[in-house]
């Protein structure tokens, strides 16, 4: 193999490495909440929620923005044995991110707060 | 082999016999009544399915009592409460919210925790009281509890 293939080896070997890590940071980026610059709303991540308030959540939705206050989330949550459905009361408070965890409603701000402030800074 | 078969009866009886749970406290007549005002509220909770076992209930993540085939009651303030239900070997079984807003109101909770459905129904007070009536008091180890998260 002469020294010119090897090169054109290399340079494909780099688009692939590079779309590659493209593709993986869009799918994770995928997950991330596209915060508002709103102090007015919470968000909620829904994964393996399927009701809040008795309105279904939209397939492929990763979150919602909900006005603060008291929410009904209605998920499956994962027993020992077997998986059932069940709810869980959320007090929401402006500005903060919520999950549900292991049958717990888990404030994670937190981990997104350099984020949200951030944005709230840019208002 | 006689006596394996034997040991095995043994073992069997041991089991059934250190399983079952005979609720012994007063019927639903003589039993005690919660104190209801204009303020707050009261929740009787029984627990249905396989009762060959005791279930221990929380509420708000505080032990009240292991449930046997009998009922219980709490005093408690409108709000949203967490109830949890543990079924054989501590195992949970089954958690939730329930939200009480109206005061003054007796709320029936019977909760079934089994291989063939596991759930909660609140009960209208006519099929409550012929259900209740069947099953005898056990005293939680606490009557009322602040809770999880008080209405707005």
């Amino acid at each position: 193999m002469n020294e010119f293939k090897k090169a054109i080896l290399v340079i494909l070997l780099a688009i692939s490495q590079f779309a590659c890590a493209s593709f993986v940071k869009q799918k994770l980026a995928f997950h991330e909440p596209e915060l508002n610059a709103s102090a007015e709303v919470a968000y909620l991540y829904v994964k393996d929620i399927y009701k809040v308030d008795d309105k279904d959540v939209p397939k492929k939705t990763t979150y919602l923005a909900i006005k603060p206050g008291i929410h009904e989330l209605r998920f499956l949550a994962s027993g020992h044995f077997y998986s059932f459905n069940t709810n869980a009361y959320l007090k929401a408070k402006a500005g903060r991110i919520y999950t549900v965890s292991m049958q717990e409603v888990v404030d994670v701000t937190a981990k997104h707060q350099e984020k949200l402030d951030l944005l709230l800074d840019s208002r | 082999m006689r006596f394996i078969f034997f040991l095995f009866l043994f073992y069997l009886f041991l089991g059934l016999s250190g399983c079952a749970y005979f609720v012994r406290g007063p019927s639903f007549d003589e039993a005690p009544k919660p104190k209801l005002t204009t303020e707050n509220i009261a929740v009787y909770f029984s627990r249905g399915g396989m009762l060959a076992f005791r279930s221990p209930l929380h509420i708000n993540g505080k032990h009240a009592l292991d449930l046997g085939n009998g009922f219980t009651w709490f005093e408690l303030r409108p709000g949203i409460y967490n109830f949890q239900i543990n079924g054989a070997g501590g195992v949970e079984a089954l958690k939730f919210d329930k939200k009480f807003e109206i005061p003054g109101k007796v709320y029936y909770l019977n909760c079934n925790v089994s291989g063939l459905g596991t759930g909660c129904d609140e009960l209208e007070e006519k099929t409550a009281l012929k259900y209740f009536k069947s099953k005898k008091y056990m005293q939680p180890s606490f009557k009322t509890i602040e809770p999880k998260i008080e209405l707005e």
